[in-house]
């Protein structure tokens, strides 16, 4: 079997098995830009389970999810594999700063920034946590526009474009 | 804002309420809006009333079982013989009955896995990996062995992947019973490695397995008078609806399993020790919770290996389902739980790995679920209600419920007051307590209130999530609650795609927050904010009561919640649950009118007042000092330069003496009312309708809050303008200041404005780092790159 056919012949047999009671993964974030208008400011909040599943099949070790050194390097990291922004030309822009975050047991929030050139149209491709769950559905919100502008990122559509150019 | 007082007369202030703006849009309008729902429902019958009660001809089929299985602990197969008897009680003649075969949903060919769509390779989830590798190397399926009819004659059938039909050689006419037999085996599923309702977990150390048995036996599928056959194939997601009976099972397992079922455990003198006889006994009159089998006897347990098999026997009446679990590894705990005046024997079985996390916190939730449950709808009406661990996430069935969560490996767990280093989340302790609240509760939405969730997802998950949030937040204060709160639901709100929760859909999307958290907001916003706890929690307790062991659509349930309220929520449902619209009001503008009273001695001197207090331009200011030319020349002065345009004339003296005669009384007392007319304009953004939750501040800093019912959208949905009359001076208004709305953008919600940061300024504002690890989070705390 070729490369090709492989990859048919999975593609015929995956599928989403689902956490099944709980069909119950998104995410969200806030975007906005800084005051220079250089800098995405990214709040964005997960579940605090899936992410700590995802960093611990990132390293192939546990990863407890706990709010130190060591966590946000490999947080930062994911998001940099997860969370970024393209132009129409290629270029890519991935978080930066990792600048906190907070965990609670309803929801883990993660701040981050993505230096970008704003002067360039974005698209921003946001699959977190789609390595974890099938059906993980991220939303996202940029603050400069009205809310039902809200982009929603699947698995089958994990880009949505972002921002016009100045 | 500026008050204005202009030539406003009594009789025009009088006849100024309400002035809507009309807005050209292609949304619905108000009187659209709150329109009844008339044709989207169900046409009222005997069998479902127009009070949303089931009717004097209402009806629903039955099914008893009566069934013996063995677990093969070698080969992780399951062989099994059942005798159903039919009771046809519908008034229709039946040629054929249908059966579901879940199992089926592993066969190779089953639609399950040749509907599956490739994904985004880049998207890959790893447990997909792990998932396919154990799905395909497992046979699965239904291995059917014989279907005979009660006289051991075989019985026409064919198998249409997860479902089979049984062809009945007469029609079976109303009232008939028939009775039939199914033998089968099946291999079980590693669950660990799947996403299934029921298989087997494998512990390497001790070598032992875990087995949670469910949807395992050929069940005879609904028949309705809405749906006919629900027959529908089973793809894993969808889940189903089932025929109430009585269940008679006989579990045979190695002699050292311990199992626990649906039901009530018939023969415990022949499979329980006579210490565990002895504390089972105890147990079903204490309050107080008690180890049927100890940790340590489970332990030791583990490295038993018995050769001879003992046989379980169970009795379930008026189920529609039958699970179980068998292990040596279950560790058993016990202790009588109240549901009113009932008693309820709440159980718990885990392995060593449970613990410690669920012999203080499993069965207290399921005591806590069904004490809380039985206040919003009925006393729980079964004997037993079992929480196991093991590895299916989370799933119900009746008095038996399977969930997932688990200490880490060195015991320790995550609590939210604890410090986080050392603790992690999948096996936190909140998870735990809200998986065994809600699998505990879906006893009384689906098992009990038997609707259907192949077609209506939402009249389960979404009254079972809602009820969740209440015993949660009964739990302990601030419990950290995943949903409920209507700000959660905010950002599914104003995401797209999305379908209206009354989509009946297979494919909805975004389903855990269209079926889940949507309609449970819903509910809480409609209890706490629309119709007030006492109306509401009648209602839904009579709803719950009418459909208790019946099947309800969701007509029944609209219906119920305005017949036992007297509360029109047609626009409710409406907007809710037939839209996708969200909430989003502004407050928009606030005019002042004050009453021109027509005295002049009043009216100049508010003139003037007025006037005085206007600053002076910057060309005024500036000009002051330079001398002008009529200081320079005063023989320029007049009449005109002397007079004081706010002197009150005999001229205005004669125009008010005229106003007084013209008025009666009554009209009188009503000038010299010394009131502020404030007309307030709020703008509906998001287009769903809602109440009007107010915060009103006073010039003197009084607060008063009220509540404008979401009436006040019905001529005109998108802009209204509300009168409010006062004493004194209004200095704020705020909408939603509780946020019990959902509004989606609370940047419009108060006027004078309140500025809004974006949560990762308030982040970055924060001074001051979590005071719980400040200690240690000094050292080291900054942005990491
Ligand atoms: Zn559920």
């Amino acid at each position: 079997m070729n490369r090709l056919s492989l990859i048919i012949f999975l593609a015929l047999l995956v599928g989403a098995p689902g956490a099944l009671a709980h069909p119950w993964h998104t995410s969200f974030a806030e975007l906005g830009w800084n005051d220079d208008g250089d800098t995405l400011e990214v709040s964005l909040r997960v579940l605090p389970e899936d992410l700590e599943t995802a960093l611990t099949w990132r390293r192939g070790e546990t990863v407890v999810l706990a709010d130190n050194p060591d966590v946000r390097s490999q947080t930062l990291a994911y998001l940099a594999e997860r969370f970024l922004l393209h132009s129409e030309s290629g270029e890519v822009f991935r978080p930066g700063r990792l600048l906190g975050m907070e965990i609670g047991h309803d929801a883990a929030w993660l701040y981050f920034t993505i230096a970008a050139d704003t002067g360039l149209r974005l698209s921003l491709y946001n699959a977190v946590l789609m390595d974890v769950e099938g059906t993980q559905t991220n939303r996202a919100r940029p603050l400069w526009l009205a809310p039902r502008d809200t982009l929603l990122f699947t698995a089958a559509r994990p880009e949505q474009s972002l921002w016009q150019g100045r | 804002m500026h008050p204005t007082r202009t030539a406003l007369g009594l009789l025009a202030l009088l006849a100024f309420s309400i002035s809507p703006t009309l807005h050209a849009t292609d949304r619905q309008s108000g009187p659209e809006k709150f329109a009844q729902l008339d044709y989207l429902l169900d046409t009222p019958t005997e069998t479902r009333l127009a009070s949303g009660a089931p009717g004097p001809v209402y009806w629903q089929q039955r099914a008893d079982y009566d069934i013996e299985v063995t677990i093969d602990d070698r080969a992780q197969r399951l062989i099994g013989r059942e005798t159903i008897t039919y009771h046809n009680q519908s008034p229709h003649s039946l040629r054929y009955i249908w059966l579901q075969l879940d199992q089926n949903r592993f066969r190779p060919d089953s639609d399950d896995m040749l509907t599956k769509t490739a994904p985004d390779f880049e998207q890959f989830p790893y447990k997909t990996l792990a998932n396919l590798l154990t799905r395909q190397d497992f046979e699965g399926g239904v291995d059917l062995k014989a279907i005979e009819d009660a006289n051991g004659k075989a019985l026409n059938y064919t198998v249409n992947k997860t479902m089979l039909r049984i062809d009945l050689a007469e029609a079976l006419a109303p009232g008939e019973q028939f009775r039939f037999s199914v033998a089968w085996e099946h291999n079980i599923i590693d669950a660990t490695a799947v996403g299934a309702r029921g298989g087997y977990e494998y512990f390497e150390a001790d070598e032992n397995y875990l087995y949670e048995i469910a949807q395992w036996y050929p069940r005879v599928a609904a028949y309705t008078d809405y749906q006919g056959w629900q027959n529908k194939q089973f793809l894993g997601n969808g889940e189903f609806t089932l025929e109430l009976g009585t269940f008679e099972v006989a579990i045979t397992v190695p002699a050292d399993h311990i199992v626990a079922a649906t039901g009530v455990l018939q023969n415990p003198g022949d499979v329980l020790s006579r210490k565990q006889r002895q504390r089972y006994e105890k147990a079903q009159t204490s309050t107080e919770q008690r180890f049927i089998v100890t940790p340590e006897e489970a332990k030791q347990n583990e490295s038993s290996r018995a050769s001879v098999k003992k046989t379980w026997r169970f009795r379930a009446e008026n189920v529609r389902d039958f699970a179980f679990a068998s292990s040596r590894k279950f560790i058993w705990d016990a202790r009588m739980a109240k549901s009113g005046s009932r008693d309820v024997l709440a159980m718990s079985f885990y392995p060593n790995e449970a613990e410690p996390l669920w012999s203080q916190y499993s069965t207290p939730a399921v005591a806590h679920t069904i004490d809380v449950y039985s206040r919003f709808t009925f006393e729980y009406p079964y004997p037993v209600s079992i929480s196991v661990n093991g590895p299916v996430g989370g799933m119900e069935y009746p008095m038996i419920t399977f969930n997932k969560p688990r200490p880490y490996k060195d015991g320790t767990y995550w609590d939210v007051r604890q410090k986080p280093d050392d603790k992690t989340w999948e096996r936190s302790k909140y998870g735990l307590i809200s998986v065994i609240i809600h699998e505990v509760g879906h006893n009384y939405f689906p098992m009990i209130v038997n609707s259907d969730e192949r077609q209506w997802t939402w009249m389960d998950e979404g009254l079972n999530t809602f009820l969740q949030f209440v015993t949660e937040q009964a739990w302990e204060e601030e419990y950290p609650s995943r949903r409920g709160e209507p700000e959660k639901i905010v950002e599914y709100m104003i995401s797209a795609p999305q379908v209206p929760i009354m989509t009946n859909s297979e494919s909805i999307y975004q389903f855990g927050s269209n079926a889940y958290a949507k309609p449970a907001t819903a509910l809480n916003i409609l209890r706490e904010s629309i119709m007030g706890r006492e109306l509401f929690d009648h209602a839904f307790r009579e709803y719950a009561t009418r459909w208790k062991f019946k099947r309800p659509t969701p007509a029944d349930f609209f219906r119920s919640m305005e017949d036992a309220s007297a509360v029109d929520l047609d626009w409710f449902w409406r907007g809710w649950f037939y839209g996708t619209e969200y909430v989003d009001v502004a407050v928009d503008n606030i005019a002042l009118y004050q009453l021109d009273t027509g005295n002049p001695e009043v009216e100049k001197a508010w003139q003037k007042t007025q006037k005085d207090e206007r600053e002076p331009t910057l060309g005024q200011q500036r000009n002051a000092e330079a001398e002008t030319l009529l200081q320079r020349y005063p023989q320029l002065r007049d009449f005109y330069t002397e007079s004081d345009e706010f002197s009150v004339t005999p001229w205005d003296y004669a125009q008010y003496e005229q106003l007084q005669q013209s008025l009666t009384d009554r009209e009188k007392a009503l000038l010299s009312v010394d009131k502020n007319f404030y007309a307030v304009t709020f703008r509906n953004i998001g287009g769903l309708v809602t109440p009007l939750p107010l915060r009103i501040t006073y010039g003197d800093g009084e607060v008063e809050e009220l509540q404008i019912p979401a009436e006040i959208w019905r001529r005109n949905a998108n802009e209204v303008t509300k009168l409010f009359i006062t004493d004194r001076e209004i200095t704020g208004i705020e909408f939603d200041p509780y946020r019990s709305t959902a509004d989606a953008d609370t940047a419009n919600n108060a006027w004078p404005r309140k500025p809004e940061t974006s949560r990762f300024k308030l982040f970055k504002e924060k001074e001051e780092p979590n005071p719980m690890r400040r200690d240690e989070q000094e050292k080291w705390e900054q942005p990491i790159y």
